[in-house]
């Protein structure tokens, strides 16, 4: 099996199955111009959340697995608990979705974004969204 | 990476659109006032395209595409159209028959004509034809009953009653004729316009000056009794709204004679208005239109309260269901609405019409007039008295048929979701002013053609019930396509969150006052979900219409008027003074109004649209959202 190697922002070296690395379309079109033998750098993506996007394409991709045993309801609980982070790392992880362009991830992550929107006043949504800038600042 | 944590504003605005691509109208409403950059991403057209579709999902199917001229704008632009009963693009649906049709009949989505002895049955669903032609000569009168505990119904579970110069009279269930009533002397010109205190017994009125009462369901023997005292031919028969036993009866010769059924005895006669033309009954009082006059005759006492005058000559009566509103067609080309509670005052004169006008249809809501000389369909307004929608047919128009029914679903999608939300309802009363379905049939004299227009989308949201709500007098108005139901009576509003169960608004004025939120994103952006509008600090409008019924309406409004676009100019909005100027300081936009000091009636009843503002918030009490969104522009800045 073909590893490829992902640097993340804070120079932190993830080796992936070549498998799983083209889910993220970006990652595909790097390898197609660059080919394997280096890192792939990954400014915009911290290590942290480099580390949940890959655990998420390994379960998926094992569940679609022939074989696999995990069920629908099995995969639903794994999705809602991986999204069940706090809203910055929520935040990043669309971004990082994103900018790697994993569409299942974007997907997810955005409908929970959307989900925190739904039936919220606007200024709700707002403070929501901005307190922990504002707390920082 | 950024040492702040990231939020919702870092995001691009692809991924945003993401998010909000699940959101529904409420949402959306509330991310585009949370700050400007979620606006931007909330005006998107793609989002707008999709509630679009949500809301009108036929008009996919009828005419292909959308026209996105810019989607919000769009969206709105169809939704106010038909709030206000202004039909943009109704649905079309057209037959083309070898000859001309002279009445018309249309329940649900099955239309009835008759054309000389045929009926012809049209499901628009299945725009299936069926041609029933058991009668041998000319069909005078057709009527939908409603009907329990049959097996073979007409349309849902209605019958159909048709009379004919063949002496019969004929009950139609699906497809076929059911019984065939014989007993006339001579043609029978009209049936009853409502069963008689039993469930299956009609009345019907003959050119043999005869009346006669039949029990369709009743054995071998369907005819009851034969009620005469009359001079001359039958010309039409209405039953008592306050008693179905009695029936007033109207000969060709003005002679009207009031009927108990029970015992068929004559109890009351009297002279009607000179070559009487039809009869129309409401509660006690009975409405014989002749001449250019109507008259009042109350049943109870046999004496004439009110006299209505239409100069020229009247070519048509409608009643509204509600009975407050009464619809003379002139051959003066003009209609006339009159209104039945205040001493029957004219409320408007409707002129749009080139001939007389002879096919009426009214209700709480419209008004569709036609004449036989006359391209023109016209829909109006009957709150206002103002041409709403005009149709150029290119022909004349040979019989109109309308609707005021209360459809429920056929979309599962768009059924509500559990049993709690379908015991929401409105009463009775309330539900016949309810005009969620306004088609209006209408035919082609040259090209013989059935043509109908159905006026608001084919798509309702929601299945009422007949329990929980009561109103006073007054108006309901229902939203057909949101989640929401307002319901406006001269002295309370209410409106109430369909799916949350939540009566969002509740707002009293004072009897006389009437302020009114007809758009449901005057609701949706309510905040939360408290069951009193008054203590909430502030609600969102994106399109308001106060209304107010132009008597003693000092103090009756206090608002805070206050439009968040920057460069929203909203000046001069009826009688009252508003204006909103491009004005940095937010405190600068909060305008009062107290009052409505010089409301100028357009109707004797009701002063109307005093205010419309589309597509500006108004803010109830403070100016706390202005704030927040430049404080949040500043923060993105």
């Amino acid at each position: 099996m073909v590893k490829v190697t992902l640097k993340s922002a804070e120079g932190d070296v993830f080796e992936v199955d070549e498998e799983l690395a083209l889910e993220s379309l970006m990652v595909k079109n790097m390898i197609e111009d660059v080919g394997l033998d280096s890192a792939i750098s990954l400014p915009n993506v911290s290590s942290t959340i480099l580390a949940k996007v890959i655990e998420y394409i390994k379960f998926h991709m094992d569940a679609q697995k022939d074989g696999s045993k995990k069920t629908s309801e099995e995969i639903k609980a794994f999705d809602d608990d991986f999204v069940n982070v706090g809203i910055p790392t929520l935040f990043e992880m669309v971004l990082a979705s994103n900018y790697l362009n994993v569409k299942s991830l974007l997907s997810l992550t955005c409908n929970t974004v959307a989900n925190m929107i739904k039936t919220k006043p606007p200024a709700e949504v707002k403070e929501m969204f901005t307190s922990a800038k504002q707390a920082k600042a | 990476m950024e040492s702040s944590p990231t939020e919702l504003l870092d995001l691009p605005s692809d991924a945003l659109l993401l998010c909000a691509g699940s959101l529904d109208l409420r949402d959306l409403s509330h991310l585009a006032m949370s700050c400007k950059r979620l606006r931007q991403i909330a005006y998107a057209d793609p989002l707008w395209e999709r509630q679009c579709r949500i809301r009108w999902p036929a008009k996919q199917t009828t005419s292909g595409l959308f026209e996105f001229v810019g989607g919000r704008d769009d969206y709105l632009g169809r939704l106010i159209a038909c709030q206000q009963f202004r039909f943009r693009d109704p649905f079309e649906w057209q037959l083309s028959l070898p000859t001309m049709v002279k009445q018309i009949l249309i329940h649900e989505d099955a239309i009835v004509a008759a054309r000389g002895s045929e009926v012809l049955v049209v499901m628009l669903s299945s725009s299936g034809l069926k041609v029933l032609n058991d009668h041998s000569a000319r069909i005078n009168c057709m009527r939908l009953f409603p009907v329990g505990g049959l097996r073979n119904y007409f349309i849902g579970d209605n019958i159909l009653a048709t009379c004919s110069a063949d002496r019969t009279i004929r009950i139609w269930g699906k497809g076929r004729s059911l019984r065939t009533l014989r007993g006339h002397s001579d043609g029978v010109s009209v049936i009853a316009d409502r069963l008689l205190g039993q469930a299956t017994v009609i009345a019907s009125g003959g050119m043999d000056s005869t009346v006669k009462l039949w029990n369709f369901n009743g054995g071998r023997t369907p005819l009851l009794t034969t009620l005469y005292g009359h001079e001359s031919y039958i010309k039409d028969l209405a039953v008592a709204g306050h008693n179905p036993c009695i029936m007033v009866s109207g000969a060709k010769d003005s002679k009207l004679r009031v009927w108990d059924t029970n015992t068929a005895t004559c109890v009351g006669a009297a002279k009607g208005p000179a070559s009487l033309t039809s009869l129309k009954s409401f509660q006690s009082i009975c409405y014989a239109s002749g001449g250019s006059t109507v008259a009042a005759l109350d049943l109870r006492t046999m004496k004439t309260v009110a006299t209505i005058d239409h100069p020229g000559g009247i070519c048509a009566t409608a009643l509204s269901s509600s009975g407050k509103l009464l619809c003379t067609g002139g051959n003066d080309r003009t209609c006339k609405l009159w209104d039945t509670r205040s001493n029957h005052q004219a409320l408007a004169e409707l002129c749009g019409h080139d001939s007389p006008v002879h096919f009426l249809h009214l209700d709480d809501v419209k008004v569709v007039t036609a004449g036989p000389d006359d391209t023109v369909v016209n829909v109006w307004d009957s709150n206002h008295g103002t041409l709403v929608s005009s149709f150029d047919q290119g022909s004349c128009t040979t019989a109109l048929a309308s609707q005021e029914i209360f459809r429920t679903a056929r979309n599962p999608r768009t059924k509500l979701p559990d049993q709690r939300a379908q015991s929401f309802g409105i009463c009775e009363a309330a539900l016949g002013w309810i005009n969620t379905a306004h088609s209006s049939v209408h035919k082609k004299q040259y090209k013989n053609v059935i043509k109908v227009l159905d006026l608001v989308p084919r798509t309702l949201a929601f299945a009422v019930d007949k329990s929980s709500i009561r109103t006073g007098h007054g108006c309901a108005i229902v939203d057909n396509g949101g989640n929401q139901v307002i319901l406006r009576s001269t002295v309370t509003i209410r409106q109430w969150d369909v799916v949350s169960q939540l009566q969002v608004l509740h707002w009293k004025v004072d009897e006389g006052g009437v302020l009114l939120g007809e758009d449901p994103l005057a609701i949706f952006e309510l905040l939360g979900g408290e069951t009193s509008h008054m203590e909430q600090e502030k609600w969102y409008v994106t399109n308001l219409r106060l209304v107010s019924s132009g008597r003693d309406h000092g103090g009756l409004f206090e608002l805070a008027l206050e439009a968040l676009e920057d460069d929203a100019a909203v000046g001069d909005l009826g009688a009252a003074e508003i204006s909103v100027e491009g004005v940095q300081e937010p405190e600068a936009k909060l305008h009062r109004i107290r009052g409505l000091p010089n409301a100028k009636p357009v109707l004797a009843r009701h002063c109307y649209c005093l205010y419309e503002l589309v597509g500006t918030y108004v803010t109830l009490g403070s100016s706390l959202c202005s704030r927040s969104s430049s404080s949040t522009r500043q923060m993105c800045g």
